[in-house]
């Protein structure tokens, strides 16, 4: 007991006293994540709209697909791109391994069926008649679709703040993939992994306590969101 | 001819919601279609809206065969705007409501921002013009689409059940509108109804669709029958609840038909003092309205029902029939005015 609440007071120091080593770790985290999220969304977003929107055959397949996807462990996904792009990989040329530009592939890898299945929910779940009102005001297929859009925004939105707090608290890529090189791609759970190892809790805790206080803050984003999108299909 | 439909059909797997051989709508004209629940009254509206495509079958929209292409169908939808029985707002305020089919077409906000306001005041909606759409009832939000669809002008405004679910007020608000619509601006309306009063209040003609087919289009002055009983060789009826008729049977089915059509130019109507000298059932009734309806005059008749009587300007004239005037209505019920619904 003595061991946490000596760490805890520690980490509490260690925050307050604003550390460099602590914030950058944290600036790396924080980039990582909002480039990948980003970069899933690009992708995600249209791809879960185009499965709501149309009808295809093989459309509940593509969705059943997605939702296994949605379990794919990040070791995985770290042994697969780690394949691509290792010195003997296709894409080894390119010396991506051990960057930040590594970590942020495998999150776009790990999150893409996670931004469009929670689309997809959240467009299925909006009214037929936004479309057919949409529709019969005379509006093209591009004016449906943000009519659309629109009624569906507030999930959407909490499908993207799903998927950071996702990659913010993976360490699987990050390790696998970043190779926890300190001040280019450690991020908050891997340096918190290092410090476990060596013993050091002090730092590992004061990350553990952004990491909470950060999934915290997404949680919040992430209900408020989803409130909103209840609140609006009423 | 405004819509002209040819062995159009409408299925779902093996099940056929839709199938009529013919059918002709014409411009400028007030449409009530009637038929129970599941008779594909919001099926048809919704081809006529080309919001549905027909799974075989011709149709032509002003004497155009139409092209099931995304491109086409969006410029057709341009003239024809349905109204949902139920109808949808988007978030956001009445007036974003409102503007959403113009703003699709392009038109300056400076034009917008008249036609919004104009028309709210149309539907009597001018006060909530900021309000959020979300928050109105349902009467209002009746009347906001309704706004929403007048806003573009359509050529054709498609309503089904525009007064269902609405209070007594609203009802009397919404078939107004209409009314004006298709009188002033001459907007062809098409409204599905289970509201026979509707129908014959509003209705140049009236189309009767029974499990997907087409029963025999029939024109205004169609009311509930019911048999009251067998009396020495003839029968008595109550029609539209209220008119008791006797004749002798028509025909030994038709005691079990719930509706029945009298066609307004088989219907007579005489000054109360110039009985008929014929042995022919007749009423008194009041004129209430007498207008000009193509070639002819139609009358509109109180007498327990409100009949609509067509007869020719020569007849008019010569009857020198007015406005509040005690007159006498006569007709015979024959076998193919009878139906059900």
């Amino acid at each position: 007991m003595d061991l946490l609440t000596d760490s805890l007071y520690q980490a509490f120091l260690l925050l307050i006293s604003l550390d460099a080593e602590l914030f950058e770790i944290v600036g790396v985290s924080l980039t990582v994540s909002s480039s990948s999220t980003a970069i899933a969304a690009l992708v995600g977003l249209p791809c879960g709209f185009l499965i709501a929107f149309r009808e295809f055959p093989g459309k509940r397949l593509t969705i059943t697909v997605l939702n296994t996807l949605l379990a794919l462990p990040t070791v995985v996904i770290g042994l697969i791109v780690y394949s691509f792009i290792s010195r003997r990989g296709i894409f080894g040329p390119l010396e991506l391994l051990y960057t930040q530009k590594a970590i942020i592939i495998g999150q776009v890898i790990l999150i893409i069926p996670v931004i469009t299945t929670l689309t997809i929910a959240a467009i299925s779940r909006i009214d037929k008649r936004y479309r057919k009102s949409a529709l019969t005001l005379g509006a093209g297929e591009l004016q449906v679709a943000l009519v659309i859009f629109r009624e569906a925004r507030y999930g959407i939105i909490a499908a993207v703040v799903a998927a950071f707090g996702r990659v913010i608290a993976e360490v699987g890529i990050s390790m696998m993939l970043g190779g926890n090189a300190k001040g280019f791609t450690r991020t908050m759970t891997t340096a918190m992994a290092l410090e476990y190892d060596k013993g050091e809790f002090v730092l590992a805790v004061a990350l553990g306590i952004v990491l909470m206080s950060l999934a915290f803050l997404i949680n919040m984003l992430f209900h408020f969101f989803q409130g909103r999108t209840e609140v609006n299909a009423l | 001819m405004l819509y002209s439909i040819q062995n159009l059909k409408r299925s779902h797997g093996q099940t056929t919601i839709l199938d009529i051989d013919s059918l002709e709508i014409q411009a400028g004209k007030v449409y009530a279609l009637i038929g129970p629940n599941g008779a594909g009254k919001t099926t048809l509206l919704n081809i006529l809206a080309f919001l549905d495509l027909p799974s075989s079958g011709e149709l032509s929209f002003q004497g155009e065969a139409v092209q099931y292409h995304p491109r086409v169908l969006q410029r057709l939808r341009q003239k024809v705007v349905q109204l949902d029985q139920y109808p949808i707002l988007f978030s956001g305020s009445v007036r974003k409501n409102v503007e959403y089919g113009l703003k699709v077409r392009k038109v300056e906000r400076k034009k917008r921002q008249l036609m919004v306001e104009k028309v709210l005041a149309l539907v009597g909606m001018s006060r909530f013009i900021n309000a959020d759409a979300r928050t109105l009832s349902g009467g209002e939000t009746k009347r906001v689409a309704l706004a929403r669809a007048l806003a573009v002008e359509p050529d054709v405004l498609l309503c089904d059940e525009p007064t269902a679910n609405v209070d007594a007020e609203n009802q009397q608000i919404i078939l107004d509108i209409l009314k004006d619509c298709n009188s002033e601006k001459k907007v062809s309306l098409l409204f599905a109804t289970h509201s026979l009063s509707d129908a014959a209040r509003l209705a140049d003609h009236t189309i009767v669709l029974q499990n997907g087919r087409l029963a025999q289009a029939r024109k205004t002055n169609v009311f509930t029958i019911e048999h009251q009983e067998y009396r020495g060789s003839g029968s008595i009826w109550r029609i539209g609840g209220s008119l008791e008729y006797s004749q002798e049977v028509v025909d030994p089915g038709v005691p079990y038909a719930s509706h029945v059509h009298l066609d307004p130019e088989k219907i007579t109507c005489f000054p109360i003092d110039e009985l008929p000298n014929v042995d022919v059932p007749f009423w008194q009734g009041t004129i209430r309205k007498i207008e000009r309806h193509g070639k002819g005059i139609r009358l509109s008749v109180d007498c327990g029902v409100a009949l609509q009587i067509m007869m020719s300007l020569e007849d008019y004239t010569s009857t020198n029939l007015h406005v509040e005037q005690q007159v006498g209505v006569s007709f015979r019920l024959t076998p193919d005015m009878f139906f059900n619904v």
